[in-house]
């Protein structure tokens, strides 16, 4: 019995391999990356390379030495969109996260750019024909939250990526990575960046982002790589240029090993749906999630006509020991697009540890919940 | 000095796990080690390898990309 439904914000349970190579690495293993070639050195910089390639893969990246380690999803936006000199335009998908929002705002507080949200349809949908009949000449990027925390409606990347000509292109991944493998170069995506902890089921202080050309993003830390050490200026070469300072060792060990021993899903696609179906025919419930169910991940939300929604995930966790998380989500913006701001909404988020009999006894928990 | 041993130094810590790994899949014998301080202050890894896979191990950097200098250890 699974009842954990937390997963969009950090998932669990974790392959088990994860915690024992973590374990493995702190009891035998240790050594750092690079600084010297002892075989314990060599041992740990052969797993984080070989997790970057893994997370290359995921990605649809040809060149690993495009990806970079970050500390999360939050730690990569900032590297990116600090890193990035923006100057004009900023848009922003109406399902925008704060990981993103804030750094923006503070952009924009300084007079560096100006926000604009892409029109939408009702459940969040970039209105792609209503976007680009608007004039882009001063747009300095776009970004998009390819799939929401609140809602999990998946944006149209493909139609995007059409008509964005030479204006850079961000994806925040997070939400998604690990359901899916990505096709970021092919797509023609600029700049992507993701956890590690959740849907790659990684351990937290893990993450990594994308660049298809680094030269245009500065360092967003500096310090020593083990490269070029005689000089005080970062080397000009990557990973190295992106990554001073020790990485999360303890952390690219979990998650190389959670990538190496991605379980299959005990439930399907099609018994996720069925779900949101059900719940949908319910009295006094609002769901929310993508109209289109070729464009729904496997994150939903919903309110209750008769409870607030702190009050209807706590009654979930009292009486059934069903796991959710209530409020905002940190994604104040996606639910004024969606019309549930300031309350927010009781969120789930399903794991590939999930069974579909798992899937019933939610519903039939929020169904016994709604109904008191 | 070793006549029958050269060093491989690579750009960067990837560059050697990438070339070590490659030359074990090819069967060139490598041995990680730290760099000599006589040709360069890096704190890093390099390769050592023998003279007479000199030949085969540049056609297998250049196959995949790698830049690498050698020396004479």
């Amino acid at each position: 019995m699974n009842n954990y439904f937390d997963n969009a914000s950090t998932s669990f349970p974790k392959p088990k391999e994860v915690a024992e190579a973590i374990s493995n690495y702190l009891n035998n293993v240790g050594g750092t990356y690079g600084r010297g070639a002892t075989t314990r050195i060599l041992d740990s910089s052969a797993i984080v390379e070989n997790c970057r390639d893994m997370l290359a893969d995921q990605l649809g990246v040809s060149d690993a030495e495009k990806v970079f380690f970050s500390y999360g999803a939050t730690d990569a936006a900032c590297t990116l969109l600090f890193g990035l000199k923006l100057n004009g335009k900023v848009w922003v998908s109406p399902l925008e996260h704060n990981a993103v929002m804030r750094p923006l705002q503070s952009l924009q507080d300084k007079g560096i750019i100006e926000i604009c949200v892409m029109p939408s349809k009702e459940d969040g949908l970039i209105d792609i024909e209503a976007f680009g009949l608007i004039e882009h000449a001063d747009d300095a990027l776009w970004v998009v939250n390819y799939q929401s925390n609140v809602n999990g409606l998946i944006q149209p990347i493909e139609e995007l990526s059409k008509i964005k000509g030479d204006i850079g292109l961000m994806l925040d991944i997070t939400q998604a990575i690990g359901s899916q493998t990505f096709q970021l170069e092919a797509l023609g995506v600029d700049y992507a960046f993701f956890t590690g902890h959740k849907g790659l089921l990684g351990p937290t202080g893990t993450g990594g982002y994308y660049i298809a050309c680094p030269e245009q993003v500065s360092p967003f830390r500096y310090g020593g790589t083990g490269s070029r050490s005689e000089s005080f200026e970062m080397p000009d070469f990557y990973p190295d240029r992106m990554e001073a300072g020790t990485p999360n060792i303890v952390g690219i060990v979990g998650l190389e090993a959670a990538l190496s021993h991605k379980p299959e899903p005990l439930h399907s696609k099609d018994e996720f749906l069925s779900l949101l179906e059900k719940l949908r025919a319910l009295p006094g419930i609002k769901v929310f999630a993508a109209n289109d169910k070729y464009r729904q991940g496997e994150v939903f939300s919903i309110t209750s006509k008769s409870l607030d929604v702190g009050a209807l995930s706590a009654r979930l966790y009292s009486e059934f020991q069903i796991e959710t998380r209530a409020g905002l989500h940190c994604a104040p913006l996606a639910h004024k697009t969606l019309g549930s701001f300031p309350q927010g909404t009781v969120r789930f988020a399903s794991s590939p540890y999930h069974t579909k009999e798992d899937l019933e006894r939610l519903y039939e928990a929020i169904r016994a919940c709604l109904a008191q | 000095m070793n006549e029958n041993k050269v060093i491989a130094l690579f750009q960067n810590t990837r560059k050697v796990i990438k070339a070590d790994k490659l030359c074990k899949s090819e069967g060139l014998q490598t041995i990680v080690m730290p760099v000599p301080t006589s040709i360069s202050s890096e704190c890093g890894m390099c390769l050592q390898l023998s003279q007479t896979d000199i030949e085969s191990f540049e056609k297998l950097m250049q196959e995949n990309n790698i830049e690498s200098n050698l020396y004479a250890k």
